[in-house]
């Protein structure tokens, strides 16, 4: 595969900077920017398709170009939107005095100082640095999610047991929850290996457990299908209206 | 006796055959189905279920001076539903005269969020002669990458007040206290809906778990991919969120709701979408009596 990797280089940098720019000059207007990046996105995705097909050298300098793209658009999102609007721009404020200083800010000038923990993890001698900073973040993302947990999940038991203390045991809401009750227990079983399971009933919980597993990620597979099949149809919106309808059928041949 | 690879070949049944089909052959196939459905339109029925009804109506009920933060967590990775999503529900607004805020989390896709508003507003301008104002109407407060294990915390500060967390500044870098529309508005507590439009449930999970709690007025409402939706649907059972939008057919539900659907890409999937599931069926089916078949042969 390695040998074709040279002769697709050499034909996408043919078509970016030689096929494009004479298509630039044909003679119903041509190219525009707009037209070279909706045509060079095409390629793009016919290149990722190719994968369907066989894994090939192609594809792979795709994967690289998208993955190089979105990191130099992420980098200058985050400088432009995010530090330089929070630390470089409130920086100059405060140095041109612009507004009374706010001691508080000065708190960033601490965030290097953890950043650089991190780099640590490459040092054999000093490793035990990056474990703090490591160690830091774990316990905020637990205690985040223990909070997170009990939010969620008591408002959930609130929703469960308000039907059945109302006493409406017979609407659909009440009945709904019964059964999601039951599956829960049956599920929790089929998991429960502790003691060995004898006799029919065990069998048949166990079972029960099982059949409601095998809806639930029926359901959970269905929705992969449709969400899947969601994103392809998007890339041949993209194909037939922005590339067949605007450039090729707008710019060339309108 | 050994068993060569050519004997193994020719004791191959028809119903060995259905379970190996080559994915390529149904790759073509499927690439078939999609190009001919996209062009040609057979009608289908989409009736709205009871979460596009539920947000549907959270919209309209949303007062004058209500806020509505729609949050567009959202890459070009999954454009393919929440860019339906996204874009029926900034129209609803648009086209009834609710106020909201946008803020996006993906740093590619932040342009073309605040490209499908002016779009969209453009257009209801054009077609109702009512002036859509920025600042006034709508406002877009910009990027944070909210992704990750710290979405968490990001969603706190920004709940806690929301003009410090974005620098008070909004996507087009205005002073964010001098917008009309930001006037009254400083926490989550001060929007009347935050709904989320998302690849995943991180951020909703964090809405419910997390700010909810604190801010039990505001209505939580969210949009994600088919894929994680049916994780999130106990959230709306139980009224911790107002309402789901689940993949593109929650989109399309929706669109016809607000008048959309002649226009809305959730319309323009279900067609070739409705087709190639059916296909999908179908080799499922296939599958699944080849498999029963060479198993009773054997």
């Amino acid at each position: 595969m390695r040998k074709y990797t040279a002769l697709i280089v050499v034909g996408v940098i043919f078509v970016v900077f030689v096929l494009f720019p004479y298509l630039a000059k044909w003679p119903n207007g041509g190219l525009d920017y707009y037209g070279f990046g909706t045509l060079f996105g095409a390629l793009m995705v016919l290149g990722m398709m190719s994968f369907l097909l066989k894994e090939n050298s192609f594809y792979r300098l795709l994967e690289h170009i998208m993955i190089g793209v979105a990191g130099g658009i992420g980098l200058f999102r985050w400088w432009y939107d995010m530090v330089r609007v929070r630390w470089w721009n409130v920086l100059l404020e405060n140095v041109r005095g612009e507004h009374p200083i706010d001691p508080t800010y000065f708190l960033v000038f601490l965030v290097p100082i953890f950043g650089i923990l991190w780099y640590y993890t490459f040092s054999k001698k000093n490793v035990w640095l990056s474990r703090i900073i490591i160690g830091f973040f774990m316990g905020v993302a637990a205690g985040y999610t223990v909070r997170q947990e009990l939010g969620k999940q008591i408002g959930q038991l609130q929703a469960m047991a308000a039907p059945l203390l109302g006493g409406d045991y017979f609407a659909w809401e009440t009945i709904s929850i019964i059964i999601m009750f039951v599956l829960v227990i049956l599920c929790m079983y089929y998991f429960f290996f502790t003691f060995k399971r004898e006799g029919i009933l065990q069998d048949r919980l166990a079972t029960g457990g099982r059949i409601a597993m095998m809806i639930g990620f029926g359901a959970l597979f269905g929705n992969t299908v449709q969400g899947r099949l969601s994103w392809l149809i998007d890339r041949f919106i993209y194909l037939v209206d922005d590339v067949f309808r605007d450039v090729i059928q707008g710019q060339f041949f309108s | 006796m050994n068993e060569t690879p050519q004997r193994k070949q020719a004791e191959k049944t028809f119903w060995d055959t259905m379970q190996t089909i080559d994915r390529r052959v149904i790759y073509v196939i499927l690439f078939v189905i999609l190009t001919v459905f996209m062009a040609v339109k057979v009608p289908i029925n989409i009736t709205p279920t009871s979460n596009a009804r539920k947000l549907y109506k959270a919209v309209e009920a949303c007062p004058d001076d209500g806020v509505i933060l729609i949050m567009g967590m959202w890459g070009f990775g999954t454009q393919g539903e929440n860019w339906p999503q996204y874009e029926a529900l900034v129209y609803h607004c648009l086209k009834a005269g609710k106020k909201f805020a946008v803020a996006g989390g993906d740093p590619v896709s932040m342009s073309k969020q605040n490209q499908i508003i002016e779009n969209r507003a453009a257009e209801i301008e054009r077609r109702t002669g009512r002036k859509i104002v920025y600042g006034r109407d709508w406002v877009n407060l910009g990027f944070k990458q909210l992704a990750g294990a710290h979405i968490a915390a990001y969603y706190t500060a920004l709940a806690e007040d929301v003009r410090v967390f974005y620098g008070n500044r909004d996507f087009k870098n205005n002073d964010l206290s001098k917008q009309p529309i930001m006037a009254n508005i400083r926490k989550a507590g001060d929007f009347y809906m935050i709904f989320e439009v998302a690849a995943g449930l991180e951020g909703i999970y964090t809405w419910v778990g997390i700010i909810r709690p604190k801010y039990p007025t505001t209505l939580y409402g969210g949009a994600v991919t088919a894929i994680v939706a049916p994780d999130a649907y106990p959230y709306v059972d139980s009224g911790q969120l107002v309402a789901l939008i689940d993949g593109y057919r929650g989109a399309a539900e929706y669109e016809k709701l607000i008048g959309f659907d002649d226009k809305g890409r959730g319309h323009r999937q279900a067609n070739a979408q409705s087709w190639a599931h059916i296909f999908i069926f179908f080799l499922l089916v296939v599958g699944n009596i080849g498999y029963y078949m060479s198993r009773r042969s054997k």
